[in-house]
């Protein structure tokens, strides 16, 4: 145990103080007025020596109270090797934290970010720097845990060629999450010191133009500790202003929505926004103005079908990095629905009748309706272009295995088992072989469906109350389906007579629906009924391929890819195209605005197309004052002044290191309270003692 | 012929007077209640009501308030009212001839502050004089009183009439002034101002010199005054039956000594009892009754004892 005020424990010697007030006898303290003294003779109180030191317990309490007294003020600590390794291998850390968002674009920015980037090198001298760069992430160009390698010649060399390869890139500013980052990782690495030494030592030093869209908000979740601190380098740009795009809203008819943001800062007010097209400019721009700090949403004429416009621009604002706004309409999907029928125009007595129906174009999908006769002449159909599958009639076996191989790929097939021929085929599609699988089910009046699943995609539409009446749907006549266990299938809905009515079998990567009965009107009401339209898009939907994706994506942000997608490459704006892994999920590079086309391998079309933007929040250019870290908390230094820890010589440092480890054990504390605890006992001991002894009152 | 003797006459009384020690009030009971005059009715009309059973029976009979006229008297002292029942002629008796005149002469120095039992030797003595005022008062005798320390402190002379009980009451309830015992200035008070014969009572705890007790003990006595002296000690007082090693200090002087109670007191008894046997050698040379009372006594037992020893 050390002591950090050993002067103290001189005090010691008033240990010495209770056992001579034990020992020294004083004159009773007990005063007692008498009414006369006249027949009192005066002598003075026995002190024999056996009964100097009449309570020993008493004197050991206060002797034990003195010494912790004395010994809490002589501010003991238990000293930790580990610690005094760490004190000698002081030495101060900087982390260069360097803002690479698209803002530092503007202008000289970025030059000065590296010249002030440089400087810091270079006044670390022997120093351990650390390098990051954020935007939206942060980035570690050399981590903390590599900061103690070479010389500092060799360092600073080695850090100047890393600052070289830097550039801003095109995401946007998430100052808070990078610093609460750093620190969490300062105090990561410092978990080992509990002096937090090495927390003192370093500093951040961050290089930013400390935008209004820096997005720090979210150090008010973090708390920060107290031991780091940050100085900070805010590059200020000398043209000020700057505004930026917003897309809100991209219609059908490719009318856009968009949001114009002015910085606060900014001086420009007039503004124009124009639709650009691969080739030419709109001739018509609309005029804007936007006061300094707010922003204003406009709607924007049509996109003329003949030129698509690949973007919106905006002019007047002399910063350009996000006077862009790339536009992808979507584009009006391709289904193809087969269905093995019977084609008859104009009957309703075919079922190829309402299903054709129940598929219309609209401006998001355009429907391929093709219906394959028995008789009808063979079509080349790529399995990969087909969404959906209905079978009504009875397949040859060349049939069978097309829709079973399109099954096992991922296709979803809907199978009306609308009289008995078709049960062959069925049972050929699930590799049965079995008798009286199907029958023909003897239909008194009419059946009802019951223990309908509404939780299942086919019926979830019809879920609330308002929809999920189906005593209107009345069927004259289905078959028995008589599925075996070791077939694994989902009755979605059963007859009154608790035969399946429809039941899903999942065969290889797909869905085959079966519905055991037929349609039209001559087997049911099913297609007059409100509830075919809607199921049989619904079934439609089962389609994994039919996912509806977005087209539009913020930088940074992840998409999505098909599930479909096999070896398919992405051409990316600028760079050349990157080639997808097989079975990629997600697409993660989008670093940069532009339009992103996915190719498949073998196809020449792009597959999917989707553009990237920048975060609006980047357009808000105007600085921020530097109180706003201070009120989260983050603990800045002025430009001049060094860290107190770096500041001090090696003996105070020592001495401050002491100081600390000190502070953070606080013996001293125990001390008093235990000091406390037998002062008390000594009261309360002392007390009994004089209510024993003393029968006689004072008077 | 005073009331009091005449009542403590009657022969009912010894007997009366033993049956009821059992039942008299703790002194410390008594000086918990705060009025002074309901602690004085408490005393007389509580307790000592069996040993006055009718205190006002002596004034209500016919020929004991009433002697014939006899040529010579004043004819305005004849009740005509008793003359026209009855056609004869009888002097009505003044009050003032026929009732007892007490002067009481309180001691109020500091060492009557002293306590040991919660209430001090001048709660007990005030309690007293209070008693027999009270007592005084419903016997139709007059009272005064003279409240000293170093010297004549108040005077309230002595009188029969209404508002008397409560002067005496008042200048008891005064706070105490206090200073050291003289007893020599209140009985010489005593001697210059008491014209009437009557009775003196002394109350003090007479913790002073004795130096001129005895000669102005003796001009009270020349006067024709009857004098009772009622010594009020504390028990504490009597035994010094302290435990605790202490500084004492004397509450009138202010002087201080260290002390060990146990040690001193054999020494403290013998010169005690040796002042207390002055005291009552004084009395006795001076036919003075003299009464000790402790202040755990019951008020009631120190007044029996003292209309006992009057009436023997």
């Amino acid at each position: 145990m050390s002591f950090l005020t050993p002067l103290y424990l001189v005090g010691i010697i008033a240990v010495g103080l209770p056992i001579l007030l034990h020992l020294v006898r004083h004159q009773p303290k007990n005063v007692l007025f008498f009414s006369s003294l006249r027949f009192l003779e005066h002598k003075p109180p026995q002190t024999n020596r056996k009964n100097k030191i009449e309570h020993w317990l008493l004197l050991m309490l206060r002797a034990i109270a003195v010494m912790l007294l004395v010994t809490a003020f002589a501010r003991p600590f238990f000293k930790n090797t580990d610690i005094e390794l760490t004190a000698a291998d002081t030495k101060h850390q900087t982390i260069l934290l360097i803002d690479t968002s698209s803002s530092m674009q503007r202008g000289t920015l970025w030059k000065e970010a590296l010249q002030t980037a440089d400087e810091i090198i270079k006044q670390a001298d022997e120093n351990q720097i650390a390098i990051y760069t954020f935007d939206s992430q942060l980035t570690s160009v050399k981590p903390i845990k590599d900061s103690k390698q070479d010389t500092p010649q060799q360092t600073q060399q080695t850090d100047r060629e890393r600052l070289t390869k830097l550039t801003p890139g095109w995401n946007a500013t998430n100052l808070g999450f990078a610093l609460s980052e750093i620190a969490a990782r300062l105090q990561q690495q410092a978990i080992s010191d509990p002096t937090g030494t090495l927390l003192q030592n370093s500093t951040i030093e961050l290089i930013t133009d400390f935008q209004a869209g820096s997005q720090i908000n979210s150090l008010s979740e973090f708390s920060w500790p107290a031991e780091v601190q940050v100085r900070l380098h805010q590059l200020k740009e000398k043209q000020t202003s700057n505004a930026g795009l917003q897309l809100l809203a991209l219609d059908e008819q490719g009318q856009a929505t968009v949001r114009i943001v002015n910085a606060g800062d900014s001086k420009q007010e007039q503004f124009q926004v124009a639709y650009q097209t691969a080739l030419s400019e709109s001739e018509q721009p609309q005029k804007i103005y936007i006061p300094a700090g707010q922003s204003r949403v406009i709607r924007m004429p049509a996109i003329d079908e003949q030129q698509p416009a690949t973007r919106i621009v905006l002019k007047g604002d002399k910063h350009d990095f996000d006077n862009n706004l790339y536009l992808q309409p979507r584009e009006q999907a391709n289904i193809t629905i087969v269905h093995y029928g019977t084609p008859a125009a104009g009957s309703t007595e075919s079922p190829d009748y309402f299903a054709k129906r129940a598929f219309p174009t609209t401006p998001q999908r355009k429907i391929e309706f093709l219906t394959v006769g028995p008789d009808s002449p063979q079509v080349l159909l790529s399995v990969a272009k087909i969404q959906l599958m209905i079978v009504s009639r009875e397949l040859s076996a060349e049939e069978t295995n097309l829709v079973k191989n399109y099954l096992e790929q991922g296709g979803v097939v809907l199978f009306s088992l609308n009289q008995q021929q078709t049960s062959d085929t069925f049972q050929l599609l699930i590799s049965r072989s079995e008798q009286n699988l199907v029958s023909e089910a003897d239909v008194n009046g009419y059946a009802l469906l019951t223990n309908i699943k509404f939780e299942h995609p086919l019926f979830q539409m019809f879920q609330a109350p308002e929809y999920s009446d189906f005593t209107n749907l009345k069927f004259w006549k289905y078959q028995r389906l008589s599925l075996p266990e070791d077939v694994p299938h989902q009755v979605l809905a059963r007859f009154d007579h608790e035969s399946p009515a429809i039941v899903n079998v999942p065969l290889g990567q797909g869905h085959l629906i079966v519905m055991t009965f037929g349609w039209t009107p001559e087997a049911s009401q099913f297609a007059l009924s409100t509830k075919f339209v809607p199921m049989m898009n619904a079934i439609l939907a089962l389609n994994a391929n039919m996912i509806d994706t977005p087209s539009q994506f913020i930088v940074g942000e992840t998409v999505k890819l098909p599930e479909s997608l096999k070896a398919a490459k992405v051409s990316v704006p600028k760079v050349s195209s990157i080639q997808l892994a097989v079975g990629q999920q997600n697409f993660e590079q989008t670093v940069q605005p532009g339009l992103y086309q996915i190719t498949s391998q073998d196809e020449t079309t792009p597959v999917q197309k989707f553009v990237v933007n920048l975060d609006i929040e980047e357009s808000k250019t105007a600085p921020l004052a530097i109180e706003k870290l201070e009120a989260l908390g983050v603990k800045l230094l002025n430009h001049n002044e060094t860290t107190a820890a770096n500041s001090a010589p090696a003996d105070l440092k020592r001495q401050a290191l002491i100081r600390e480890m000190e502070q953070k054990q606080k013996i001293w504390r125990w001390l008093i309270i235990v000091a406390l605890a037998m002062l008390g006992l000594e009261t309360l001991l002392a007390k009994w003692i004089a209510g024993k002894n003393s029968a006689t009152r004072k008077a | 012929m005073s009331s009091i003797r005449m009542k403590q006459n009657t022969p009912h009384t010894a007997p009366q007077n033993k049956r009821l020690a059992s039942q008299r009030i703790d002194p410390a009971c008594l000086m918990r209640i705060k009025s002074l005059e309901l602690r004085a009715k408490s005393v007389v009309e509580g307790t000592w009501k069996g040993l006055h059973r009718s205190p006002y029976h002596g004034f209500s009979v016919e020929f004991t308030e009433y002697r014939e006229y006899t040529p010579g008297d004043d004819p305005r002292h004849i009740d005509w009212k008793l003359a026209a029942r009855s056609n004869q002629h009888f002097i009505k008796r003044f009050e003032e001839e026929t009732n007892l005149c007490c002067h009481m002469l309180l001691d109020l120095s500091t060492s009557m502050q002293f306590h040991s039992l919660g209430y001090s030797k001048s709660d007990y003595a005030k309690t007293l004089v209070a008693t027999f005022a009270y007592f005084l008062s419903t016997q139709r005798d007059a009272s005064g009183l003279i409240i000293f320390d170093e010297q004549v402190e108040s005077v309230v002379p002595a009188r029969f009439t209404r508002g008397q009980l409560r002067r005496i009451l008042i200048e008891l309830e005064r706070p105490p002034q206090g200073s050291h015992t003289n007893v020599v200035s209140p009985l010489k008070h005593a001697v210059e101002t008491i014209k009437k014969r009557g009775l003196v009572v002394l109350i003090s705890d007479l913790m002073s010199p004795l130096d001129e007790l005895n000669t102005h003990l003796g001009y009270l006595r020349a006067k024709g005054h009857e004098v009772a002296l009622f010594q009020i000690l504390d028990p504490a007082e009597i035994h010094l039956n302290f435990n605790e090693t202490a500084i004492f200090e004397d509450l009138e002087t202010g002087d201080r000594i260290a002390l060990n109670p146990k040690a001193a007191q054999a020494s403290y008894r013998q010169q005690l009892n040796q002042h207390l046997d002055e005291i009552q050698t004084i009395c006795r040379k001076q036919g003075v009754h003299y009464h000790k009372l402790t202040t755990d006594t019951p008020l009631e037992a120190g007044l029996s004892d003292f209309l006992a020893d009057r009436a023997a």
